[in-house]
């Protein structure tokens, strides 16, 4: 029995590359509460290299109503050693240590404490220790997870200064394969090919996209040169290009105008990848650059001599004999190779200008096989956040009817009730009718501070959140812990795209927004 | 047993917040737990039976969520034994239990370790237990990545709905059922009131067969890997001269020595075409058609379900209306709507399919037509017209093969008429009854 066995389904989504950054990932989380343990247990199970588990309480009855790595026979015991050992049964392949420390004692007396681990995923951490603790985070570019389960309200926010993503992987990506703009190889190619010769069977085995180049290339002539650009222009070709196909069920045809509206795009580099190539970062590397930049340095290069990015080299499946289409998928891997190696050189040289170290060939690769779906994601801490929130996001958000931005407002407010009282507002029965109001206060103080009317907020809400007295039910917090697993999994295999920043699950009708505040 | 009471009696703190407490956003009729009539913790504790339908992925998880909300009284279906590649994800199992059924592990595990809860496993088909079993139950969850079992147990719990003739529905003849499904990083979590929201059948859109290459690509002009592996699964398989260490009738995806075969045979096709990328890892995805899976997006959806399904039994909070859909692959994206019942389903509409036909389709062609719509997705339907039988599967098949080539009009359908269709993706004795409007022909 191999780890490939056992990991094969989500070696199908991440990869040998992703499960070793995996792998390398040490994570630490403050408080072992159900929403902790939830979390950590679906990063053991794909197999974290390590974590660790700080929390100074003592296993309690109500851990046993919410918490499942907690047991009867536990009760009174370190919740840290507790949860840790049972999360550890999950997977034999991860480490887990347990510190029993107070986390905001860490935070007050130890913060150097936190400078080896890949990530610190915190919840219940009252406000001012969150802020120290993000400040030394986002200093020491590690990311910081917080999440909250609260009653039928999840919230999560993400931290670090900035993400670098090579494989963003999108939904539907769209192929790279240049029909507009045919390259030289790809052009020749279909120059060579005669469509008067071919008999209909033979007719409807050549590959689309040398028929759009081909049509293309004729409507040119006798349209100035150009391609066909309005939409009327785009409706005549289509009927142009059906009239060339030997019968109506020709399916390289059909393929050909199922893609066509795509391919008929003039080429153009995205504003994202854009925005990239004009980074600070980009244009003038230096010797503290990151392999990421460099290679986005010289990318930059690249495109300046080419007008466009390097040529990813996979051609899609579709319609035709074997031999055309293998014809066909040699041109563009050949290209494909052509453009990396150029690139790689356009690497090597920048590296060694710069004197530093060569970057791994592999890694170089990958770069410039996913040049178009690079990302960068870059955060605000949570000090910022706090000092100069969006304000116009939350105003135009808490507009809305139903909105979850309340809650958001809601959870802020009640950290400041904490530090005013240390208690949630309704934790106690019997103070659930004196606490609304001054949860209500609270409210309006955070609101005023950031000059936002109060009335964007009404009060039956924050009776809900003071109903809920800070309880844990567990599966908000499975839910949640399921949620920020997943982004803490983007955030250490530098694939996907991470959360930015800020999420609010409603368990009350199960709507979620994502808000970068 | 123990209860509340007698045992930990701070244990259920935090659920008796959102129990004991009134809220705004509570459902019209909640109301909340007292000392002197704790109604809702005892329904919990004792009344609330709850069906769980899966021990996989999903069904792990629900089993946890639905113990730790304070559930007790639980029945777990699963017929499947554990898999190496479940251990990613299906926490409540071991290396030391691959082999052992699922439903009993985990059964077992979440009895152990959440003291109080008692889960009863059943290691079978869901069809094999009968009504009366399915009556018992205050709601049911799945976690199944079967449609057809999804179907099954939706037109089942329809069917047990109690309508007047007046079209009054008997409330207390709900049976919610909540239902799951995953992905990778996508997946989606609902609520079926039966007879009163749209139920599984109705959104059967949304759940397309996987898709097919076509055959003559296959077997002519192969031209990527995953076409060579399935020439070695159609063809490979039945061509007597290739040797084989096996007996090809009783090929079994889950035997490593068949799939090497498999594996050696799409290679062999593919050098032949000179086509690259044929792996181990590759045959088995194409040959079992294995669907990423992962323990976040599992414990996303789950807990989705489970949420309704405690809401639902308390009261204690609104409600999903009723389907949302889950998609982390960047960004976390929800999206929650209302699903509308289809007019026409086979399972809770009353209305009739109304089916355009060219007067010239031939019976094949017009069995084509309909196995291939997404909205019924049948597999071996039966139809009959007129008390005629159209076309039959079983023992009065052969009487109806020579209708094959007729056109509908020569086989007596008129305009308007009613064609009666049977399958058995359709549960019990459900059909789905289609109108013909035959279309002008130019
Ligand atoms: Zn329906």
């Amino acid at each position: 029995m191999t780890d490939s066995e056992k990991y094969d389904r989500q070696l199908r989504l991440w990869g040998e590359d992703g499960q070793a950054k995996l792998e390398k990932s040490h994570i630490c989380l403050l408080n072992g509460t159900a929403l902790g343990t939830e979390t950590l247990k679906n990063l053991v199970l794909p197999g974290i290299g390590a974590f660790t588990v700080v929390d100074s309480h003592k296993v309690a009855e109500s851990d046993l109503g919410n918490n499942f790595f907690v047991e009867k026979k536990t009760l009174g015991q370190s919740r840290a050693r507790v949860v840790c050992e049972l999360l550890r049964e999950l997977n034999d392949r991860v480490k887990g240590f347990s510190v029993e420390e107070d986390p905001v004692y860490l935070i007050n007396n130890n913060i150097s404490f936190f400078k080896d681990f890949s990530l610190v995923f915190a919840n219940r951490i009252p406000e001012t220790a969150l802020v120290t603790l993000s400040a030394y985070l986002y200093e020491n570019n590690i990311p910081l997870v917080v999440g909250n389960s609260y009653g039928y309200i999840g919230y999560l926010r993400v931290s670090v200064p900035e993400h670098q993503i090579i494989e963003s992987k999108p939904d539907n990506p769209m192929d790279d394969l240049r029909i507009i703009n045919p390259f030289k190889e790809l052009d020749e190619a279909t120059q060579k090919i005669e469509l008067t010769g071919l008999n209909s069977q033979e007719l409807t085995h050549v590959p689309y996209v040398y028929l759009m180049i081909k049509f293309i290339k004729e409507w040119k002539s006798t349209h100035d040169g150009k391609a066909p650009e309005t939409r009327a222009e785009k409706e005549e070709f289509k009927k142009f290009f059906l009239s060339k196909s030997p019968n109506p069920d020709a399916e390289n045809f059909a393929e050909g105008i199922t893609n066509m509206l795509k391919v008929l795009q003039p080429y153009r580099i995205s504003s994202d990848i854009d925005k990239l190539l004009k980074d600070e970062k980009a244009v003038n590397p230096t010797e503290q650059s990151d392999d990421f930049w460099i290679m986005v340095s010289a990318l930059k290069s690249f495109v300046e001599s080419h007008g466009v990015l390097p040529l990813n080299g996979n051609l899609p499946d579709m319609h035709a004999d074997t031999c055309s289409f293998i014809q066909l998928q040699k041109i563009y891997q050949e290209k494909g190779i052509a453009d990396l190696s150029e690139f790689s050189s356009l690497v090597d040289s920048l590296v060694s200008k710069l004197g530093k170290d060569q970057i791994s060939s592999d890694l170089v690769k990958k770069f410039c096989k996913n040049t178009r779906f690079l990302n960068v994601v870059r955060y605000k801490s949570l000090a910022e956040e706090y000092e100069k929130p969006n304000t116009s996001v939350i105003i135009s958000e808490l507009e809305q009817p139903d909105n979850n931005m309340v809650y958001y407002i809601a959870l802020r407010a009640i950290d400041k009730f904490f530090s005013t009282y240390t208690r949630y507002p309704g934790f106690h029965d019997e103070e659930v009718d004196s606490d609304l109001p001054l949860l209500k206060s609270a409210t309006h103080a955070l609101l005023q501070e950031h000059s936002i009317s109060s009335d964007l907020v009404k009060d039956e809400y924050l009776a809900e959140m003071t109903r809920y007295g800070a309880c844990e039910l567990h599966n908000l917090s499975s839910l949640m812990g399921g949620i920020i697993s997943q982004e803490i999994i983007k955030l250490m295999t530098h694939q996907y795209v991470p959360l930015n920043n800020t999420f609010i699950f409603n368990g009350i009708n199960s709507t979620a927004t994502q808000f970068t505040i | 047993m123990e209860t509340m009471d007698t045992d930990l009696p701070n244990r259920w703190i935090d659920i008796g917040k959102v129990i004991n407490r009134g809220g705004p956003f509570a459902a019209p009729d909640f109301q909340p737990d007292t000392k002197e009539s704790p109604n809702i913790m005892n329904g919990l504790q004792s009344d609330f039976k709850i069906l769980v339908i899966g021990a996989g992925g999903l069904g792990c998880e629900i089993l946890k969520n639905l113990a730790l909300s304070g559930f007790r009284n639980i029945d777990v279906i699963d017929m499947d034994t554990i898999d190496v590649s479940n251990l990613n994800r299906q926490f409540l199992f071991r290396r030391k239990d691959v082999g052992k059924s699922k439903a009993e592990v985990a059964a077992a595990f979440i009895n152990e370790r959440v003291s109080g809860c008692n889960v009863t496993a059943h290691k079978c088909r869901i069809q094999e237990k009968d009504e009366d079993y399915y009556r018992q139950f205050k709601l049911v969850i799945a976690g199944l990545d079967s449609i057809e079992a999804r179907r099954w147990i939706n037109g089942l719990l329809v069917n047990l709905v109690v309508v007047d003739e007046n079209g009054d529905v008997d409330p207390d003849t709900i049976i919610p059922l909540v239902d799951g499904g995953t992905e990778g990083f996508k997946g989606q979590a609902r609520v079926i009131l039966p007879r009163i929201t749209s139920c599984f059948e109705c959104s059967l859109e949304a759940f397309p067969p996987q898709v097919s290459y076509a055959v003559c690509t296959i077997a002519n002009t192969p031209r990527v890997p995953e076409h060579c592996i399935q020439w070695a699964i159609m063809f490979g398989l039945e061509d007597k001269d290739l040797p084989k260490p096996f007996d090809p009738k009783k090929f079994d995806n889950d035997n490593p020595d068949h799939m090497n075969w498999l594996f050696q045979t799409a290679k062999k096709r593919a050098e032949d075409h000179n086509i690259s990328g044929v792996t181990y890892k590759l045959t088995q995805g194409v040959a079992k058609n294995i669907i990423p899976a992962i323990a976040s997006t599992n414990a996303t959806i789950a807990a989705a379900c489970c949420n309704e399904a405690f809401k639902f039994c308390t009261e204690s909070s609104g409600s999903l209306n009723n389907y949302m859909m889950y998609n982390g692959l960047n960004g976390v994206y929800t999206f929650t709507f209302e699903y509308e019942s289809k007019e026409g389903c086979a399972v809770c509409g009353t209305n009739i399919v109304t089916y355009p036909v060219d007067p010239s389709t031939t019976l094949t062609t017009f069995l084509e037509n309909i196995t291939t719509d997404s909205r019924f997705q049948f597999k071996k339907p039966s139809l009959r017209c007129n008390g005629k039988n159209l076309y039959m599967q079983g023992l009065l098949h052969a009487s109806t093969v020579p209708n094959l080539p007729k056109t509908l009009p020569e086989l007596s359908v008129q305009d308007e008429d009613e064609i009666t269709i049977t399958d058995p993706s359709l549960p019990g004795s459900l059909a789905v009854r289609m109108r013909i409007k035959y279309k002008l022909s130019n």
